[in-house]
């Protein structure tokens, strides 16, 4: 099909001029160009548009200062850092940073427990049954006791069976001791100079069942001398002095950990940080998500459960700025991202914390945490001091270091401050 | 590297590495004169071409892949600047040509007279409708052949080749009082 009319004969006449006449369409051209003298005019002025438009081609030429532009342009885009809308990687979904969290709560109080069992070395922690049996050979005696039975015994001073006393020695078992509820005086041959820890029966049953003078010897065995002990803080003080062991007694041994949760045990802190965080990221000011309340961020909030006078758990949350470089390959060009986005973070919470130094109510600490964010894995660590000036109030000062985690493109990028830490714990 | 073809330039600077920055000088300076000739025809605005002939090349940058099967370096270019234009034509600064209302026969006899001729047919060019403009443009200006602007436009070579006539006879008929004083 062609491209022009053949029966008009300018049609012909530009499809000549444009290479494009089919032979057997020459001879009907010039047969119109020679009898037609305004077509031959024409032809002429569409040579001249031709041209003319091959002259205005030729006089078309990008400025050279263009070129300057564009290069420029081309070079800024090979190391480009996008400070335009924040992107934030996203490495984990936060279910998974929550599953990361409980896992690692897990871990820590399972570690904790495990390393105050191996703390207590072989000390037997043996079954200790309430006072209540009438079997004269189930009643536990202190081993102090139990010589001294045998000496009076050997002597006739006492007959065999009297029972000299109803403090209770625990029995040489493999069971743990039963929880909570009962009466309990733990002996532990290799630890004789060990403090007597006492939980008070919650059973009624129980005490009912033992006698006003048993009961009495349970809380004052004679063979036993009186001094005064070392009070255990917190909730594991003694009201009155407890006796101390002679020395061929044994002091019970304290207890293994109450898992009851009590009120009183419970630790709510706050925090706040003050430091250095790397990568270095500036950014526009109206880029710069930091200044929108610039007074939370840093600060956290924890919820912190007591163990023992050492140990806490617990969970601690808090919202941070978080400076991200971080790079990768877009439609074929190298690019890099400067943010700084604030972001909220949530993690599980070990800290343990040793006995008074230097004064009393000055108790070094370190804290460990791991969590996440919504745009990684994060973990902490704290360490410093807790001045406790009363039983409830715990003022904390410090250094925390962190590091976020977060993956691009399949690359692990990290976001990692030093921060001065200082904060306030209340318990109830 | 001035003996390489556009497409090996190309693949130069797809790959990186040392070479790639004086290839795309290289590239830059075979194919900017075809964008900004296209560019100021589509355009007839000198501050909109150069807004365009930048963003062209920036684009054309940005895209290299260095697994893109490339056959043609400056109809892609081409392409890239035309959807450029589209979008400059259809915003707001954009003003269309307007054609003198008359346009004075006169002889060309010097070199002032032959530029102002030029001026005229540049006027004309712009004032065509893009239709029929493009194609020419194409042609004329950057030397694509009719399968090449086909492939571009995405219209048949037939269509190409009606359009390049009637551009060219609506010219001639826009100019034929200063184009009969110039050919008599």
């Amino acid at each position: 099909m062609n491209a022009y009319d053949a029966t008009s004969p300018s049609d012909l006449l530009i499809a000549f001029l444009e290479g494009d006449l089919q032979e057997m369409h020459e001879d009907l051209l010039f047969s119109h160009l020679s009898g037609n003298p305004g077509l031959r005019l024409e032809m002429r002025e569409l040579i001249a548009v031709n041209r003319l438009s091959s002259v205005d081609a030729q006089s078309l030429q990008p400025p050279s200062e263009w070129k300057a532009a564009v290069m420029s342009d081309v070079q800024e885009l090979r190391n480009a850092s996008v400070r335009d809308e924040p992107r934030r990687p996203i490495a984990l979904p936060w279910f998974r940073t929550g599953a990361l969290a409980v896992l690692t709560m897990l871990f820590g109080v399972l570690g904790t427990l495990g390393v105050q069992y191996l703390v207590q070395g072989d000390a037997v922690i043996r079954d200790v049954r309430p006072a209540t049996v009438t079997n004269p050979q189930e009643v536990v005696e202190p081993l102090g006791a139990a010589k001294e039975r045998t000496k009076q015994e050997s002597d006739g001073s006492v007959s065999p069976g009297t029972d000299t006393g109803r403090s209770i020695t625990a029995q040489s078992a493999s069971s743990p001791v039963l929880a909570g509820n009962d009466v309990g005086v733990i002996i532990d041959h290799d630890f004789p100079e060990q403090r007597t820890h006492r939980v008070p029966s919650a059973s009624t049953n129980e005490r009912e069942a033992l006698s006003a003078d048993s009961e009495e010897e349970l809380h004052r065995p004679k063979v036993l001398k009186e001094s005064s002990v070392l009070l255990v803080e917190n909730d594991f003080i003694v009201d009155e002095p407890v006796p101390s062991a002679s020395p061929d007694a044994v002091l019970p041994q304290p207890l293994s950990p109450d898992l009851s949760v009590r009120p009183e045990h419970v630790e709510i802190g706050y925090r706040n940080t003050i430091g250095s965080a790397y990568p270095n990221v500036v950014l526009p000011s109206e880029l710069d998500q930091q200044d929108a309340d610039a007074g939370i961020n840093g600060a956290s909030l924890s919820l912190l459960y007591r163990l023992d006078e050492h140990h806490l758990i617990g969970l601690e949350t808090g919202r941070d700025v978080f400076p991200q470089i971080y790079r990768g390959t877009e439609n074929g060009e190298q690019i890099r991202y400067e943010q700084k986005p604030v972001l909220f973070w949530v993690g599980a919470a070990y800290q343990y914390r040793t006995g008074s130094v230097l004064f009393d109510g000055l108790h070094p600490f370190v804290r460990v945490i791991a969590g996440g964010t919504d745009a990684g894995p994060l973990t902490k660590g704290v360490a410093g001091f807790q001045f406790i000036p009363e039983r409830r109030v715990a003022l904390t000062l410090g250094v925390e270091g962190s590091a976020l985690l977060y993956r691009y493109q399949g690359d692990w990028f990290s976001s990692r401050s030093l921060d001065f830490t200082y904060g306030l714990s209340i318990s109830f | 590297m001035n003996e390489r073809s556009d497409i090996e330039l190309y693949q130069c600077v797809a790959q990186g590495g040392v070479t790639a920055e004086q290839a795309f000088n290289l590239l830059y300076d075979r194919l900017s004169p075809h964008v900004y000739r296209y560019c100021r025809r589509m355009l007839g605005n000198e501050e909109l071409t150069q807004d365009v002939f930048q963003e062209t090349f920036l684009r054309f940058y940005r895209s290299i892949e260095s697994d893109r099967n490339m056959t043609n370096v400056k109809g892609f270019l081409i392409r890239i600047a035309r959807n450029l234009c589209y979008d400059a034509r259809n915003s707001k600064h954009y003003g269309l040509a307007e054609l003198p209302d008359e346009l004075p026969g006169f002889s060309v006899r010097d070199e002032y007279e032959q530029k102002e001729l030029l001026e005229i047919f540049r006027s004309v060019v712009d004032c065509l409708p893009v239709q029929y403009r493009e194609p020419l443009v194409l042609k004329e200006y950057d030397g694509f052949s009719c399968k090449e602007i086909s492939v571009v436009l995405e219209i048949s070579v037939a269509t190409v080749k009606v359009r390049i006539y009637r551009a060219k006879q609506m010219i001639r008929k826009q100019m034929s009082p200063a184009l009969a004083e110039l050919v008599s």
